[in-house]
């Protein structure tokens, strides 16, 4: 367990090497929920509720989706197809720890420093241009907390799922780009399914991206009530084992068959 | 037991073969063709605790492929390997911690932090004692002179101290094995000294089993009792350097200058070349001695001076590279 926070450790003084790179990433992010914010309250105009949900209550949803996209970063990604492509996974091959232990760790200290670098001053331009994003109650407060981690473990395994692609097809290229849009999309991070027609709406349910965003947004929210988010942490925690389960699978496979590259 | 035990082993790689431009590209994604690469071709060979081998072969010969499966980091297409009786394929966590790897061509070290969180961080994953920690970090800094760098982030050490930065970090743990891929590579003559100093001392202090491979035929005279040469995927010699110079080169010279302009001939010795007074005999140790031959020759002509010479290394090698190609 050292080993893995020492790990966390590392990987968050890396990170404080890197100023810019997440200087921009918070403007950009930033500057997103400002827009989106907007347009829902343009798109509202004078009406009160729609799909059950008001106006300030899908300001909140959008503050709330951008602090939580803000401490999704997902290392792994980034971690695995550079280890494959520069063949560096050699050099975390040799050390006998498990590699997706040690990437999850990596990106345990990359939350850290997001939280502090992103979060922060996102949660700061929220406060100061639409005010405190407030939950629908104390108990909808509580049961977002596991649901914002089974999110986060969701999207993580997903991720690391996605970029073990990299080690089978090494040429991966706009993949990561696509998947990222499609993530956005399909997730509710930007626009709740709930204004999606519902033929959509039935498929999009049974993809795994809307519980990463939209399940622990709905409940901060109030959008569910206290026993349908019950059932919704329940579905989350169902994704989240199948989606381990799959990792685990996939890493003992790929283990067996890396292709290390040069020298 | 042997400390390394290899049996057949393949390595094959397939490639699929692209074709230039966008319309390569399409066809590629609907018909691939298939290349299959064999790295590795069917080889053998057992290594018994405290050898230093060098583990030689021209570029491409398939070197870097055989340490990175026994390091558990490539699968073997067939064969089998056992590091101190374990396969690194079915349990590579159990293997590497035995093992210290250094690939010349490339760091386990973090890029952008200083040396010692490195070394901080491989502790840990180790689990190495602060006794033994302390005991090792010290020997390398003898050695190596690693204190001098210890606070330097990696990225701004030049390539010899990352190096030394390497092989400290492959033996924090004290390892049984060390397999070093290349690592005089790039090196001056001073820090290839280093290195080869280190592997001498803790090859001799602690019987460490070194496997090296290496272009620098210094690296060889200097290290290694064994020499294992790979071509083209096969093992074309296994042997100490003296024996395999008498197998594939079992030649001596023997240089002789005249008081005047001679040309005598021997019937087990050839003249490769004749100069002035000077003569170069060329003949087998095992057909006459240089003794023999001197006195032969010397009974003809008067006899100013003599020099002996063995066939030297980079003949061998040479020749032992070209009789698989
Ligand atoms: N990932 C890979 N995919 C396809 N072919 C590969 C791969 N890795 C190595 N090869 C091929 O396998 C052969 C052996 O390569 P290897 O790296 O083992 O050579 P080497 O002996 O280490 O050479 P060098 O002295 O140049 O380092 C080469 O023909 C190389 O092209
Ligand atoms: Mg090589």
């Amino acid at each position: 367990m050292k080993t893995y926070l020492y790990i966390a450790k590392l990987r968050m003084q890396t990170m404080l090497a890197y100023r810019m790179e997440v200087l921009t990433y918070t403007i950009m992010q930033a500057l997103i929920m400002l827009s989106v914010g907007f347009f829902w309250k343009a798109a509202y105009g004078g009406t009160q509720v729609a799909h059950g949900v008001t106006g300030n209550s899908m300001i909140t949803y959008t503050v709330i989706s951008a602090i939580m996209g803000s401490m999704y970063y997902m290392g792994v990604e980034d971690r695995i197809s550079d280890a494959v492509k520069t063949g560096s996974i050699a050099t975390d091959m040799i050390k006998p720890v498990n590699l997706f232990g040690m990437y999850l760790a990596e990106d345990m200290g990359n939350l850290v420093i997001c939280f502090f670098r992103s979060t922060l001053p996102i949660f700061i331009v929220a406060l100061a241009i639409f005010g405190l994003p407030v939950p629908a109650s104390p108990q909808h407060f509580l049961l977002f907390i596991p649901s914002f981690a089974l999110g986060y473990g969701i999207n993580w395994t997903f991720s690391a799922l996605f970029a073990m692609i990299a080690f089978t097809a090494i040429d991966l290229g706009p993949a990561f780009s696509v998947k990222y849009h499609f993530v956005n999309m399909l997730s509710g991070a930007m626009i709740p399914i709930w204004f999606f027609p519902a033929w959509l709406r039935t498929a999009v349910n049974c993809l795994p991206f809307v519980y990463m965003f939209q399940t622990p947004l709905g409940i901060y929210i109030g959008k569910y009530d206290i026993s349908e988010s019950i059932r919704a942490l329940g579905i989350q925690a169902i994704w989240l084992a199948v989606l381990t389960v799959m990792v685990i699978i996939a890493q003992k496979r790929i283990e067996k068959r890396v292709l290390v590259q040069g020298g | 037991m042997p400390v390394i035990e290899v049996n057949h082993l393949v390595k094959q790689f397939k490639t699929v073969k692209k074709e230039k431009g966008l319309k390569g590209a399409v066809k590629g994604l609907f018909k691939a063709e298939k290349k299959i690469v064999t790295a590795v071709n069917d080889i053998s060979f057992s290594i018994e605790k405290g050898e230093i081998v060098g583990y030689i072969g021209p570029n491409g010969a398939g070197k870097s492929t055989t340490v990175k499966m026994m390091s558990g980091i490539l699968s073997p297409t067939s064969g089998e390997i056992l590091i101190n009786g374990i396969s690194p394929e079915k349990d590579r966590k159990s293997v590497v911690k035995q093992l210290g790897v250094v690939f010349g061509q490339r760091t386990q070290l973090y890029w952008d932090l200083r040396l010692g969180e490195s070394f901080e961080l491989l502790r840990r994953i180790y689990n190495v004692d602060d006794d033994t920690f302390n005991r090792n970090m010290k020997m390398m800094d003898d050695i190596l002179n690693i204190s001098s760098i210890i606070d330097t982030p990696v990225r701004q050490l030049s390539l010899g101290q990352r190096m030394r930065g390497d092989l400290a970090a492959a033996m924090l743990h004290s390892p049984d094995v060390l397999f070093l891929d290349e690592p005089t590579i790039g090196l001056d003559v001073d820090a290839k000294h280093a290195i080869r100093r280190f592997i001498k001392e803790i090859n001799a202090e602690r019987q460490t089993t070194v496997i090296l491979t290496t272009h620098d035929l210094g690296d060889i005279q200097e290290l290694c009792k064994r020499i294992i040469i790979i071509n083209n995927g096969v093992i074309v010699e296994d042997g100490s350097l003296d024996d395999i110079a008498e197998r594939i080169a079992p030649y001596r010279q023997l240089i002789v200058e005249f008081y005047s302009e001679h040309e005598i001939p021997h019937p087990k010795a050839e003249i490769i070349k004749s100069e002035g007074a000077q003569t170069v005999y060329r003949f087998r140790k095992d057909e006459i001695t240089a003794a023999e031959l001197m006195s032969d020759i010397g009974k003809q002509a008067k006899i100013k001076d003599i020099r002996l010479e063995e066939a030297n290394i980079d003949d061998i090698i040479r020749i032992a590279y070209n009789s698989n190609s």
